[in-house]
């Protein structure tokens, strides 16, 4: 048991953050190169450059559309907020990161980062039953929507645990290691599902917008449009 | 869909990305950190096979430039360009495998301007790198006849360069025959190290006349493994041609070789039954005897089956015969052997990895072969607007580019988790073993003079013990975890420092409650600072996991050694007064090294004696010859193997 | 001081204490051993240790250096010119022109040369015969450490005449041999002793012959050999060209369609390649 513990907080792990972090590099490199290509075959030249800036900033933080599925955008919000601050600003992988390359930064406090963790937990169900109930996101669903907020909340869950040996029911290098290599399966996980978008966000919005602004009255012929009838799209 | 070529693609881009990852380590940490390197090996794979064995592998290119351009036979030009490029790419393959190599890689370029004529090395040096500029005009027009270049100014560039090709031919065969003879002779100068079979004052020829036949083989492989993955048709009747020129080569290459060990009368030599005369003889049958004789045949070199598997062993058997000399024949000491770390074998693939993915590359965009190659063979994929599966409405052009990536980061994600510690971490010392301290059956014959020594001796040495010898268990000690022991009079100590109750005076005086543990229990590792601290036990004593808040402070965030409390909280009263190894403020949570602490003790020890009462404690029990002293040392270090039989029984 | 200097070591009087090690040590501040593989190959010299006492068995301590070859081989193998046998006797070491390629290691027939492996930025570390101290009329640390004299400095010439006198003076304790006055063409350190010293190097008897000797065999006839085969090949151009050339005049003159051309032949064949 101690061994794998050290295999997957080892050489596991490493490979894990290698993975997400060249992964979502690669992400960015493509889709920048992507958006730069369209750009240059449209070739248009008045793109509303700043309502495109704009505009993406402002789905960035939907503020105004909260208002839409209250409960849903809050629960939301709750699980990115935790999700985010937990496995950064936790104490002890701090305390981890400084042993390991001497690099640290100001933690969390212990409470606080236990509330944050159960609010991850609870909203990642909520999201799940939420999105299985409304019947037009059921529709809009693919099988990711619905693992994805449930694998990501196994290592806060087991995270909880170990931190907490008393309230532990189970031995407690099975839940250390249910942790760590949980972790590692969400790090992976992150560049090859729709969990990149926490890189993403902004270009794919950025695309859309790009997308959004053909010129006036293209209709169904963009082509011509354009100017660039019977060239390959 | 996919292709061979995809297949091939997919496997060399996860091993450049595996290679990428090594190149952090490798420059980051050093040569130690990812060889398995040592001052008994400093040539090692990186040499043997990047270096040596890869400007043998692309003398093809001076070979074939020489056939067509100089001899004439016109009939052999669709193999020139691709040999060409095959040389350039290797050459800077080479180059890049010697910046691996060489410690401080920033430097390569001191040969120029620090000429030293004395030596082969600054020959090879300044004949490859005048051969990689050569290949490289040798090699513009194949680029700058493609459509992008089709400009005034390159044109004209392009006619300079057809022009010139006749002297840049002659000084590519000039460069080559040196260089290529030239990395024999380096090994020259080492008639000590290298073995009779294969050291030889003629090496350079062997070197050259190898290296052509090996030159020919490797355009004939190359021709069949570019025919399999385009899928184009390979001329076995040029290749034969080929074939049959190399089975000369190699012929000759053979008759050198064994005519002259037989009139220098080391031929005999290879008639032993040793390790060495077998590797001989494999490596000679595999890289020349064999495919000679088999080229030799008609049917077989017009076969592709017969030219694969003789210019396969070629390859093999001379790339084998490089490392040969420069590693395995190579002498060093008994007992120390070496292989090459896989870090090392990641660099080597790596390189060739990536010098074959710009050659498909070039084979791909320019003309390199006569036949086009065929384009577009992949399907474009459906439209889809999920940026995560990458797809989209771009040619195979784009979306290759794609799966290669991911493909690299797959590649790089392995090789971090499999880097040795050393070469994420940097170095440390190695490991080294502690033995509790040994004894060993001896006797004592006592003084009659008192103050005189002692005539100490072992039992085993004399066979029947002296009269009036006081047979006793001697203990030594090895301070230096050298095998170089010395006795140590420890009744003598005890008695002159006051009995059983003195033993904390040189025993454990830092940890608690401890009288005589041997060192080994908490300083698993000599030389590298341990905590001298057993969680588990304060664990198991302590309540399990209630006990947690009697060392870490509920307070503090994080618990770690840092943040707990001091030990001598606890264990005030069990810690002794005036330690004489560490200073326990200093570094209160490592342990010192054997030798140190061996030694700080008995010489700080005697010191502060010596000063504190002269009279009693000569000045000279400080000096290292108080123990190291010819009764004592010598006789133990002879007597090495029996302590340690004595020690497993 | 451009006489050649020398270091002569007498076995018979070490008692092998380290001190010479530890003058060493402190003149380098080379610091603690760093041990690493292949240290104590055939001693514990390293990176950190540029001397070092080998015990032999019958309380014999031999002393390991660097030898100081008259002819380094080192030297001669040097790309850069990094190490350099210098006139008053010490080959010495330039780390700003080395670029770490390690053939001296390869070259030294004593196997003296070390490598800072563990480092990201490495150099090759060995004895300077404190070349330093010497400029400065000084003498190497270790001699000057030596508490029984048994490590002496002093010209060559006076230190062979001291070795040869003492093998002559106790010819039953010594053997009869100054190890280094022609080991490898002679070396500034000498050593006598009453044992074999040939275990301080890669083979018992290096020979007389100086190592550089055996690569500049081979070196001289670089010039000639890039010389010949430039002609060679110019000349056989030549000649196959001429030949190609008249065979092609013939050829029109006779304008007969067999096809005796190489050209032709060339033409022919590509033409049935086209064919499969």
């Amino acid at each position: 048991m101690e061994a794998l513990i050290e295999w997957a907080r080892g050489p596991f792990f490493w490979a894990a953050l290698t993975f997400m972090v060249l992964g979502l590099l690669r992400h960015l490199a493509i889709t920048l190169w992507d958006i730069f290509r369209v750009l240059r075959r449209a070739g248009d030249k008045n793109m509303p450059y700043k309502q495109i800036a704009t505009n993406t900033v402002k789905w960035l933080f939907p503020i105004d559309k909260v208002g839409n599925r209250f409960v849903l955008s809050m629960t939301s919000v709750c699980f990115h907020i935790a999700v985010i601050l937990v496995p950064i600003f936790l104490a002890g992988h701090i305390a981890l990161w400084k042993r390991g390359t001497s690099l640290s930064w100001p933690a969390l406090p212990n409470l606080a980062s236990d509330i944050l963790t159960i609010i991850a937990v609870i909203s990642a169900v909520a999201i799940v039953i939420q999105r299985s109930m409304a019947k037009a996101s059921r529709g809009l669903s693919r099988f990711q929507d619905y693992a994805l907020p449930l694998i990501i909340a196994i290592p806060f869950a087991t995270g909880f645990l170990v931190m907490h040996p008393q309230w532990n029911p189970f031995p407690f290098n099975v839940m250390f290691l249910l942790h760590v290599v949980s972790a590692n399966v969400v790090l992976i996980l992150v560049p090859l599902t729709k969990i990149s978008h926490c890189v993403l966000l902004p270009l794919t919005q950025l695309v859309s917008e790009v997308a959004w602004h053909f010129p006036e009255n293209a209709g169904s012929k963009v082509g011509v449009a354009l100017g660039k009838e019977g060239e390959p799209i | 869909m996919t292709s061979r070529l995809t297949i091939l693609k997919s496997i060399l881009w996860i091993i450049v990305g595996i290679w990428a990852m090594v190149t952090v380590a490798r420059f980051t940490h050093g040569l130690g950190a990812t060889t398995n390197l040592s001052d008994v090996t400093p040539w090692g794979l990186w040499i043997g096979f990047d270096v040596m064995a890869g400007v043998a592998l692309a003398a093809g290119g001076f070979v074939l430039a020489a056939t067509v351009y100089i001899f004439g036979l016109e009939r052999y030009r669709p193999f020139v360009r691709p040999a060409i490029l095959t040389a350039f790419l290797g050459y800077i393959a080479v180059a890049v495998g010697l910046l691996y190599d060489l410690g401080l890689p920033w430097n390569i370029w001191h040969p120029m301007i620090n000429w030293q004529h004395h030596s082969v090395l600054f020959e090879v040096a300044m004949c490859v790198m005048l051969y990689l500029s050569v290949l490289a005009l040798e090699f513009a027009p194949t680029i700058l006849e493609n459509s992008l270049f089709d400009r005034p100014l390159f044109r004209r560039i392009l006619a300079v360069l057809k022009k010139v090709t006749l002297p840049l031919v002659v000084a590519g065969i000039i460069l080559s025959t040196l260089h290529q003879s030239s990395l024999g002779s380096l090994f020259l100068i080492a008639p000590h190290r290298l073995h009779p079979l294969w050291y030889s004052p003629i090496i350079y020829l062997l070197f050259f006349v190898s290296a052509v036949g090996l030159g020919l083989m490797m355009v004939t492989l190359e021709s069949l493994l570019s025919g399999y993955f385009f899928k184009h048709k390979v001329n076995t009747k040029l290749l034969s041609g080929l074939g049959l020129a190399a089975s000369v080569v190699l012929g000759i290459y053979v008759a050198i070789r064994v005519g002259d060990m037989a009139i220098r009368g080391v031929l005999g030599g290879a008639f032993e039954a040793s390790w060495m005369s077998t590797l001989f003889w494999f490596e000679l049958c595999v890289c020349a005897v064999i495919p000679a004789i088999l080229l030799a045949i008609p049917r077989i070199r017009r076969s592709i089956a017969g030219l694969g598997l003789c210019s396969g062993m070629t390859v093999f058997g001379m790339v084998m015969y490089r490392i040969d000399v420069c590693i395995v024949a190579f002498a060093r000491p008994e007992g120390f052997s070496y292989f090459p770390h896989w870090t090392e074998f990641a660099v080597s693939l790596g390189i060739v990895a990536a010098a074959v993915l710009v050659f498909i590359f070039f084979v791909e965009r320019l003309k390199v072969y006569e036949h086009p190659m065929d384009q577009a063979e992949i399907p474009t994929i459906g439209p889809s607007f999920d940026p995560v599966t990458v797809r989209s409405l771009v040619p195979a052009a784009v979306t290759a580019p794609r799966r290669y990536s991911l493909l690299f980061i797959v590649g790089a994600s392995l090789a971090i988790a499999f880097l040795p510690q050393q070469a994420v971490l940097g170095t440390k010392p190695h490991y080294t073993p502690v033995a509790a301290t040994r004894t060993i059956d001896g006797f004592v014959i006592e003084n009659e003079k008192v103050g005189e020594p002692n005539t100490i001796g072992f039992i085993e040495d004399v066979g029947a013990i002296p009269a009036g010898a006081m047979v006793t268990p001697l203990i030594i000690i090895d301070g230096n975890r050298d095998g170089r022991l010395t006795l140590f009079n420890h009744q003598g100590h005890e008695d002159r420092l006051g009995g059983e109750e003195s033993c904390a005076s040189c025993h454990h005086l830092n940890m608690p409650m401890d009288r005589a543990s041997s060192c080994h229990e908490c300083h698993r590792d000599m030389y590298e600072p341990t905590l001298i601290f057993n969680h588990e036990s304060h664990v198991r004593g302590t309540d399990g996991n209630q006990g947690c808040v009697k060392c870490h402070d509920p307070s503090s965030a994080v618990k770690s050694y840092e943040t707990a409390t001091a030990c001598r909280e606890c264990h005030a009263e069990s810690i002794m007064s005036g330690p004489v190894i560490a200073d326990p403020e200093d570094r209160w949570n490592s342990a010192v090294g054997y030798m140190a602490a061996m030694h700080g003790l008995c010489r700080q020890c005697h010191i502060n004696k010596a000063e504190m009462t002269p009279g009693e404690f000569p000045v000279s029990l400080q000096d290292c010859r108080a123990c190291h002293n010819a009764n004592h040392t010598v006789i133990f270090s002879e007597m090495i193997p029996r302590v340690k039989n004595s020690e497993s029984q | 001081m451009s006489e050649p200097m020398a270091i002569l070591t007498d076995v018979t009087r070490c008692t092998g204490c380290e001190k010479c090690v530890d003058a060493c040590k402190v003149e380098y501040e080379l610091g603690d051993d760093r041990p690493w593989r292949g240290q104590g190959a055939i001693d514990d010299l390293s990176a950190s240790r540029f001397t070092t006492i080998v015990n032999k068995p019958g309380n014999h301590h031999v002393r390991q250096q660097c030898r100081h070859c008259l002819e380094p081989a080192c030297a001669s193998a040097c790309i850069v010119g990094a190490l350099q046998k210098t006139p008053e006797g010490p080959v010495i070491y330039d780390a700003k022109k080395c670029m770490g390629c390690r053939y001296c290691l390869m070259a030294c027939p004593f196997d003296i040369p070390r490598y800072d492996w563990d480092r990201a930025v490495p150099y090759v570390r060995k004895c300077t015969m404190c070349y330093d101290r010497l400029k400065e009329g000084g003498i190497p640390a270790c001699v000057e450490a030596c508490p029984e004299e048994a490590t002496i400095f002093g010209t060559r010439a006076e230190m062979l005449a001291l070795a040869k006198q003492r093998l002559s003076d106790n010819p039953d304790l010594y053997v009869q041999q100054v190890y280094g006055e022609h080991e490898v063409g002679g070396t500034s350190v000498l050593m006598i002793a009453s044992i074999p010293l040939g275990f301080l190097a890669w083979k018992d008897n290096l020979g007389n012959q100086p190592l550089p000797d055996l690569t500049w065999a081979s070196l001289k006839k670089v010039p000639g050999i890039a010389l010949g085969v430039g002609g060679l090949m110019t000349g056989v151009y030549w000649i196959v060209g001429r030949r190609m050339k008249l065979a092609a005049e013939s050829a029109e003159a006779c304008n007969t369609i067999e096809p005796t051309d190489p050209a032709d032949n060339q033409q022919q064949e590509s033409e049935s390649n086209h064919d499969q």
